[in-house]
């Protein structure tokens, strides 16, 4: 007698079944232990018609859906709550199976996917933002959607380039910092498949998705770009470059120079009065002159960037302190719950402080830092040179967690709030250097086997 | 494949679209009692972050939110004024509270300020059918809880 398929089905996902089945436990334990908390910038996000012009639409658009429902079925008032649920139960095991099918592709192990994804779950300065009403979970969704499906491209798989396109550009939507990824994705393909393209072929093959990728991406950004343009007079995604450079300029505001600029210099003295602190400034000059956000953002912009031209050392003497908060290692963004929930989840705690004391370990050190983001994935990439899909993959993987750490650590000089950059790619620089490992000790496994089998 | 995607997302939008004709006075009255909730929290955290004190009042078609302008002016400034949704009304004209340091400090009726007696509802409700209500309730110590309609 065959076997039923839903038996087949069961059996050959049997791993992946049990992975969301400990992912599902340790959220289910963990949601009913925890409070929703408001950070200053989750209101910014909590209703969408308020959306502010600093903000892009992709999380309250999100919030916006998980309450349009809430309010047609009456389904509950705790409203934070809700979303939180959303982004564990959701999201979170969404992110499971993304970290499990892109440490599958990279490594082709399924074992290895199925530890990075328990890994994933175990990792309490990942998941510990599920329950945060923060974008950065909704992030790494779209980031990893976005990455699986540009790769899909090269599979030959029909309509992965629409949804490459229109992942990334949600992702953008969300987050702005990623407005260039769909170029690091493009220029890093044209870089690994430059002999082919060279030999000739290349883009009678992938030409036309790779085109609709990039036309989705102009279109998209366009699009919201117009609507800027429409409603604020700005062409442009977002109006939060200039605060985040103000996190660098607030460091030596003082020494902006009078006299080049009459028509800046108005500005320039509020700019001193204010010592330089962007949300001041900007609500002086919105109150004081009437000024509406755009001509703000620019003013604050044009003062940022004359301040670090003319004082060029300043800025860069800050930079390292930037990446070394980028690449800190605590639980800072969750503390008040840690109080509250660890001792009502001994065990599971006692997994998060493991993992907690490996990885800070690895992370506060200078040179296992630059042994875990650049030596590693710098001899894997030799490794699997070979290898042209699974090192395409690793180059995507290695770009996306490089640009984000320049754009984070370049434009942004602000603490914790640079560790928390960190966390859409932190999955991915795990999975690279474990993925690593676990290549090396395959290897090394199998070429042991085959001399055992040769003495034989 | 491709089809049973399709077949999926128009069911969606079909029951998505008759739920909605189907529940539209009890949509609008949660949508702006989460809206208010929302607003709420918002201002709750402002007011911790700046150091503001904030006033939300609640008047029969709108609410206001002014901010407590520093010294030496010490005068109300109104930041916000925002309609109910699809033309709900309040029970409860005339009520707002001020918050600061993240939590409500006081209540008033009309001006008025004075202590509630345990917690007070403000309730929501569509001309065309009164007797549908949503609201919020405010305890005497400054919490609050959306109700469930």
């Amino acid at each position: 007698m065959a076997r039923p398929k839903v038996l087949d089905f069961l059996g050959r996902h049997a791993g992946l079944i049990g992975l969301l089945f400990v992912a599902l436990v340790i959220r289910i334990v963990i949601f009913q232990n925890i409070i929703p908390l408001i950070h200053t910038d989750s209101i910014t996000y909590l209703v969408l018609r308020d959306l502010q012009p600093v903000r892009t639409p992709g999380y309250p658009f999100f919030i916006e859906i998980i309450q349009f429902f809430n309010d047609l079925l009456s389904l509950t008032p705790q409203y934070l709550r809700l979303i939180v649920f959303f982004q564990m139960f959701l999201l979170g095991m969404l992110n499971t199976y993304l970290v499990y099918a892109l440490s599958r592709i990279l490594t082709q192990s399924k074992g290895f996917g199925l530890f990075m994804g328990l890994m994933f779950n175990l990792d309490y300065f990942v998941i510990g933002f599920e329950f945060l009403l923060l974008t950065e979970t909704l992030t790494f969704t779209f980031l990893a959607l976005t990455l699986l499906f540009y790769r899909n491209i090269f599979e030959g798989k029909r309509g992965a380039a629409y949804l490459a396109g229109l992942f990334s550009v949600v992702l953008l939507l969300t987050r702005p910092t990623f407005l260039f990824l769909f170029v690091v994705l493009l220029g890093l393909t044209g870089l690994v498949h430059f002999r082919q393209i060279v030999k000739g072929g290349y883009f009678k093959e992938y030409g036309k998705s790779l085109a609709i990728f990039l036309l989705i991406n102009l279109v998209g950004i366009g699009s919201w770009s117009l609507r800027n343009k429409l409603k604020y007079d700005y062409f442009g995604v977002s109006l939060i470059l200039p605060y985040q450079l103000g996190y660098y300029t607030t460091h030596f505001y003082q020494k902006y120079k009078m006299g080049s600029d009459p028509e800046l210099d108005q500005y320039g003295r509020i700019f001193l009065e204010e010592k330089g602190m962007p949300y001041n400034f900007a609500h002086r000059l919105s109150t004081e002159f009437g000024l509406p956000d755009a001509k703000v953002a620019g003013i604050l912009g044009k003062i940022n960037i004359k301040l670090i031209k003319e004082n060029f050392g300043e800025y860069l003497k800050r930079v390292p302190g930037a990446a070394s908060d980028y690449y800190d290692y605590s639980w800072y963004w969750t503390l008040l719950q840690d109080k509250r929930l660890f001792p009502q989840i001994k065990l599971l705690a006692r997994f998060f402080r493991m993992f907690f004391a490996l990885h800070a370990a690895m992370f506060k050190n200078l040179v296992l830092l630059l042994i875990v983001t650049l030596v590693v994935p710098a001899a894997f990439m030799v490794t699997i040179w070979t290898r042209k899909d699974r090192f395409h993959l690793l180059c995507l993987l290695e770009g996306v967690v490089h640009y984000n750490f320049l754009v984070s650590v370049l434009l942004t000089n602000n603490g914790v709030n640079n560790l928390r950059f960190r966390l859409p790619v932190e999955p991915l620089i795990l999975l690279i250097f474990y993925g690593a490992l676990f290549t090396w000790g395959r290897s090394l496994f199998s070429k042991v086997l085959k001399l055992r089998g040769s003495k034989r | 494949m491709r089809k049973a995607w399709i077949v999926c997302l128009v069911f969606l939008f079909a029951v998505t679209g008759g739920l909605y004709f189907l529940r539209r006075e009890s949509y609008f009255l949660n949508k702006n009692v989460r809206l208010v909730s929302m607003r709420i929290f918002e201002y709750q955290e402002l007011s911790l972050h700046r150091r503001l004190k904030y006033k939300i009042e609640f008047l029969q078609d709108r609410y206001r939110i002014y901010v407590l302008a520093p010294s030496p002016e010490e005068t109300w400034k109104e930041v916000k004024e925002i309609r109910y949704e699809d033309g709900i009304e309040t029970n409860l004209l005339g009520f707002a509270f001020e918050i600061q340091k993240g939590r409500i400090i006081s209540y008033e009726f009309s001006g008025d300020r004075s202590s509630i007696r345990r917690q007070v509802v403000l309730g929501f409700f569509a001309p065309k059918n009164p007797l549908k209500q949503s609201g919020i309730l405010f305890h005497r110590d400054g919490t609050w809880r959306a109700l469930k309609r």
